[in-house]
């Protein structure tokens, strides 16, 4: 049934994330084009019109993308759980759990796309740039700093660089499914009021997003006093804040980071699951 | 004979105001039930209830026996009171969505009937009109092999002509041991199909009775009997 749910789901998704994609991928060629073609040309009258506009239509494009999947996301979830397509959405001889997690396995597909799309754009971007302005020579260096900078780094961790890179990431799955999940939540708790539930479901998610950083700081806060971190920032000898500790505090921070995005994440799951199992409110 | 649905003593208040209270209801297989009553009598809001739309505040609902959840909603075809498909959805796309999600789904029933209504299966529901929709709402709630069809106003919106097309298509396309629940304002069109009768008032039930015994021991039509119990003052 998970798989069923997740096949319709992916293609109700695309109707509302398809056409930001669809936008983007437009808008992404003729910002690429653009950038090629203010550069070749190199005309100062051009540049005054061209620069200011290929910045906002480069914003817009990481805005749109960003923002615009997540809107999609939370939307179709407000739609299929709490306004009239509920109904059927809700006798479906289905569980709550399966329900909610094949929107979330198929909402963070898109959003995966999203955030693979927004680096190879920003990656293809800064090629072309690089490429254009100072040749092979300046790809050459580019990937040379680079390297410097992986070999930098990789003398103040304690674990390979291979596996901060996978801690990264993981953070970064771990990030994204949480922010879905609190779009959920937010959506559960906006369906138990009355009226305005797409209002109130953005007033939750404020409510929500601000506990919760709140919280982490809070967190980080007493980790990093317990590990030291804490006086070593607030020291005023230099020599204390050696590399080493800055990077065992980011990796505290991380760590502190992804334990309260997995235990609200949890939290969120469950709730969400609650309120459409016991408080359901289809009126 | 074995209830196929059962309401025990069922309350349901939204914050103070009591919109059901203490209901019983039981439906056995093989009769059709019509669900009557004036408007905010409760009706939607049982029927809601039995889909598992909404929780009771107290008592219990068992559906063949067992507690509302999937394995009642995979017993039970529900046509609720308003559109609920997406606009960007075909028919097609609909039919898909039924048969994947419910065993008893039956394809081939369905294209019948959209053929005999002529709707274009292809057609995105967008440029359907209200009627039509509502038609393709009924008749993927008919083309299910149920145990329990729970209609809530299934031809409130539907012209006069196409009345006795869908109540002959709910009437052809239940099985013998399924039954029907029907919630209507249009007594007079349902009658003949009903068995038996459960009569709402400011959420309490005030008359659950055979249309048969109505009609042999009040001499009244149950619309007749309607009018007389909810008559406006």
């Amino acid at each position: 049934m998970l798989l069923k749910l997740m096949k319709h789901e992916m293609k109700s998704l695309w109707h509302y994330c398809g056409v930001v994609i669809i936008c983007v991928l437009i808008a992404s060629v003729v910002f690429e084009l653009g950038v090629v073609g203010t550069v070749v040309a190199n005309n100062d009258v051009l540049n005054i019109i061209m620069i200011p506009s290929l910045i906002f239509l480069g914003f817009a494009i990481v805005a749109v993308l960003s923002y615009g999947i997540q809107f999609g996301v939370a939307f179709r979830f407000y739609r299929t759980m709490s306004s009239d397509e509920g109904y059927l959405t809700h006798t479906l001889p289905v569980t709550t759990s399966q329900h909610i997690l094949s929107k979330l396995f198929s909402a963070s597909i898109y959003v995966l796309i999203g955030i693979i799309y927004l680096a190879i754009f920003i990656a293809v971007t800064a090629l072309i740039l690089m490429g254009l302005t100072g040749g092979i020579q300046e790809l050459t260096d580019f990937l040379r700093d680079l390297g410097v900078f992986v070999d930098e780094i990789r003398k103040y961790i304690n674990i390979p660089i291979a596996l901060y890179i996978i801690e990264f990431i993981i953070m970064g799955i771990f990030s994204m499914v949480f922010s879905i999940l609190v779009m959920y939540l937010s959506v559960a708790l906006g369906q138990l009021v009355n009226s305005h539930k797409l209002i109130m479901s953005i007033v939750f998610y404020t409510i929500i997003t601000s506990v919760i950083g709140i919280i982490t700081q809070i967190g980080t806060m007493i980790f990093s006093m317990v590990e030291g971190f804490m006086s070593t920032i607030a020291s005023t000898n230099s020599e204390a804040m050696t590399p080493e500790r800055i990077m065992a505090g980011m990796q505290t921070i991380m760590l502190v980071t992804l334990v309260v995005m997995i235990g609200f994440g949890l939290g969120a799951f469950f709730i969400t699951k609650y309120i459409y199992e016991r408080k359901l409110n289809l009126e | 004979m074995s209830e196929l649905l059962t309401v025990n003593a069922v309350t349901k208040a939204f914050g103070r105001k009591v919109v059901l209270e203490n209901i019983h209801l039981h439906l056995e297989p093989g009769r059709i039930y019509g669900l009557l009553g004036p408007n905010g009598s409760g009706k939607t809001t049982l029927i809601k209830l039995i889909n598992g739309l909404l929780t009771p505040t107290t008592g219990e609902i068992f559906v063949d026996g067992g507690a509302v959840g999937p394995r009642s909603k995979s017993l039970i075809s529900y046509l609720p009171d308003k559109l609920y498909f997406a606009e960007w959805m075909t028919t097609n796309n609909l039919i898909d969505y039924y048969s994947d999600f419910y065993e008893d789904f039956d394809k081939e029933r369905a294209y019948n009937m959209l053929m005999n209504l002529n709707i274009n299966p292809d057609e995105k529901l967008k440029v359907l009109s209200k009627g039509t929709k509502e038609k393709v709402q009924l008749i993927l709630v008919m083309s299910r092999r149920a145990r329990l069809y729970v209609l809530d106003e299934p031809i409130g919106g539907v012209d006069p002509a196409s009345r006795d097309y869908i109540l002959d298509t709910i009437l052809g396309n239940y099985d013998e041991n399924a039954s029907i629940l029907i919630s209507t304002h249009l007594i007079t069109d349902i009658e003949r199909i009903l068995d038996e009768v459960i009569f709402l008032q400011n959420g309490r039930t005030v008359l659950s009775a055979a249309v048969d015994d109505i009609r042999a021991n009040e001499g009244k039509s149950v619309d007749e009997l309607f009018r007389e119990v909810f008559r406006c003052y």
